[in-house]
């Protein structure tokens, strides 16, 4: 797993993955998000595009960085979640909590405050 | 009468766990043995967390210096050896600082080295990054916990060489050892403790399905609840619990917390946290293990004894446990990181409870069949006789 985080000046971080966020990559992930999350409220948009498998450490990691974004006042979204992962997120009912956006584009729109 | 030092780090006697519950029936079961303990770990425990008979001498405190990796260098590995007790032999619970520092008392004393393995540091470590039973963790960056899970692995071979006997406590455990450099490897595998439980009192209208492990991620306990948010929906009279500790990992252990809220299990699934786990055995109608990497769990070994049905992936030596052999099958067992097959097993189990207490019927008989704490204090008192009478030395490589 690789990943890459962009600091945008509206206020939205991009988180681009790629690979398998499995829970032989969880300590790391757990890392970067904990960074992110810990801004006050924070506004992630995770990149799924390049993400090819999530398993239950990786579907936790997503669900429990969404909730403490929440609590932080903030969000935080899915991008380009490609059909492999999507079905492992319908079918650990993970879809029924976290925004998916078709596209990174379109997530940042959803995400950057109205003016 | 011998003298043996138990060498542990981050379990044995502080620590709940597979290799504490191994130790404290081994040093229970052996009570003409003069036992002393060298506990490797950052900073002392407090208290006791196995009771300690007493045959068992003393309990040193060894002070590790903190993330250096996994083995400490040479002049501290001299260091904390210096500070054992005197013992005929120095037996080693894991690889990495424990084996490090029992070979080096071995060899400042003369003494015997043995080392049993439960799980296989390395390969547990390059699985999830830890925690580790030992309490170790390895730093996140993949090429700092790639060069973590190279140097245990190099101090697995180095122990093979130098120990007197090495021991498994799974077949699938001493196939690892031998992958990593072992020559010679004696399968000792573990009776379960003596089971105190009252009779089982299930209750069949609201079924409760435990998973029963510290709570971190090579237990895959994040997998348990979403498997039980997808049984919750089907089984709407059946309930969930995890029996063990939360400290372990805490983060970990918030994850999973959060995830069971989020997937909206609410009050169908509890934490115990710390607990006696004895006591919830009469009451689970199913364990699951959905653990991604095992030796031969005491928690599988416990819920047979007590008739509990199993559901467990296939790790170590659990397909072993309760399928092989020419007994009945005492459970299911489901692919690694499967939670469609988890889902699929223990749905079935709770649909036919006669089936699942065939199952459990079986777990009892296959229990009762691998042999009794005896046999195995047994097996380690002719180790111990061999090392120590000459006939099983070899001479201490180089370090």
């Amino acid at each position: 797993m690789q990943h890459e985080v962009e600091r945008r000046t509206d206020g939205v971080a991009v988180l681009r993955v790629s690979g398998d966020v499995d829970v032989s990559h969880a300590l790391v992930l757990r890392g970067v998000l904990g960074d992110l999350l810990a801004e006050p409220t924070p506004r992630v948009l995770i990149d799924c595009s390049e993400i090819g498998f999530v398993d239950s450490a990786g579907v936790g990691l997503l669900v429990t960085g969404h909730r403490r974004a929440q609590e932080a006042g903030g969000r935080l979204d899915l991008a380009g979640v490609q059909p492999a992962v999507a079905h492992i997120l319908q079918l650990t009912r993970a879809d029924r909590l976290l925004t998916v956006h078709p596209d990174v584009e379109s997530g940042i729109t959803a995400l950057t405050p109205a003016t | 009468v011998t003298a043996v030092c138990l060498v542990a780090e981050g379990t044995y006697p502080f620590v709940t766990g597979g290799v504490s519950t191994w130790a404290s029936a081994l040093v229970a079961s052996l009570p003409d043995v003069r036992w002393s303990v060298g506990h490797l770990s950052e900073r002392p425990a407090a208290g006791h967390a196995s009771r300690l008979p007493p045959q068992v001498g003393c309990v040193v405190h060894l002070a590790m210096p903190s993330s250096r990796g996994p083995v400490p260098d040479h002049p501290q590995v001299a260091a904390l050896a210096a500070r054992l007790p005197a013992a005929d032999v120095y037996h080693a619970t894991t690889v990495g600082a424990a084996s490090a520092v029992a070979a080096a008392a071995a060899a400042h004393h003369r003494a015997a080295f043995v080392l049993t393995e439960h799980g296989i540091a390395s390969e547990e470590l390059s699985v999830a990054g830890g925690p580790l039973e030992t309490g170790r963790t390895a730093p996140t960056s993949d090429a700092s916990r790639t060069a973590w899970v190279a140097d245990l692995r190099d101090e697995a071979a180095r122990a093979y060489r130098r120990a007197d006997a090495v021991t498994s406590v799974s077949e699938a455990g001493a196939r690892q050892q031998r992958r990593l450099g072992a020559t010679s490897v004696e399968v000792i595998a573990h009776p379960p403790p003596e089971a105190t439980a009252p009779a089982r009192r299930i209750d069949h209208r609201a079924p409760l399905v435990g998973l029963v492990a510290r709570v971190v991620p090579l237990k895959d306990v994040a997998g348990f609840i979403l498997a039980c948010a997808r049984l919750a929906a089907g089984h709407p009279t059946s309930r969930f619990l995890v029996v063990g500790p939360l400290d372990a990992d805490p983060e970990y252990s918030a994850e999973c917390a959060a995830l069971a809220v989020a997937v909206g299990l609410g009050d169908r699934l509890a934490f115990t946290g710390a607990t006696d786990v004895e006591r919830w055995w009469p009451e689970l109608s199913i364990l699951v293990s959905t653990s991604r990497i095992e030796a031969r769990p005491f928690a599988v070994l416990e819920a047979m004894q007590h008739g509990v049905p199993v559901v467990a992936t296939a790790v170590g030596d659990c397909a072993d446990m309760l399928l092989g052999g020419p007994l009945p099958p005492a459970g299911v067992v489901v692919p690694t990181g499967d939670i469609d097959a988890v889902v699929d097993a223990v749905s079935a189990l709770l649909a036919a409870p006669r089936q699942a207490a065939a199952l459990g019927d079986t777990g009892r008989a296959r229990v009762v069949a691998a042999g009794d704490a005896a046999a195995h204090a047994a097996r380690y008192r002719a180790i111990y006789a061999r090392v120590t009478t000459g006939s099983g030395r070899r001479p201490m490589a180089a370090t």
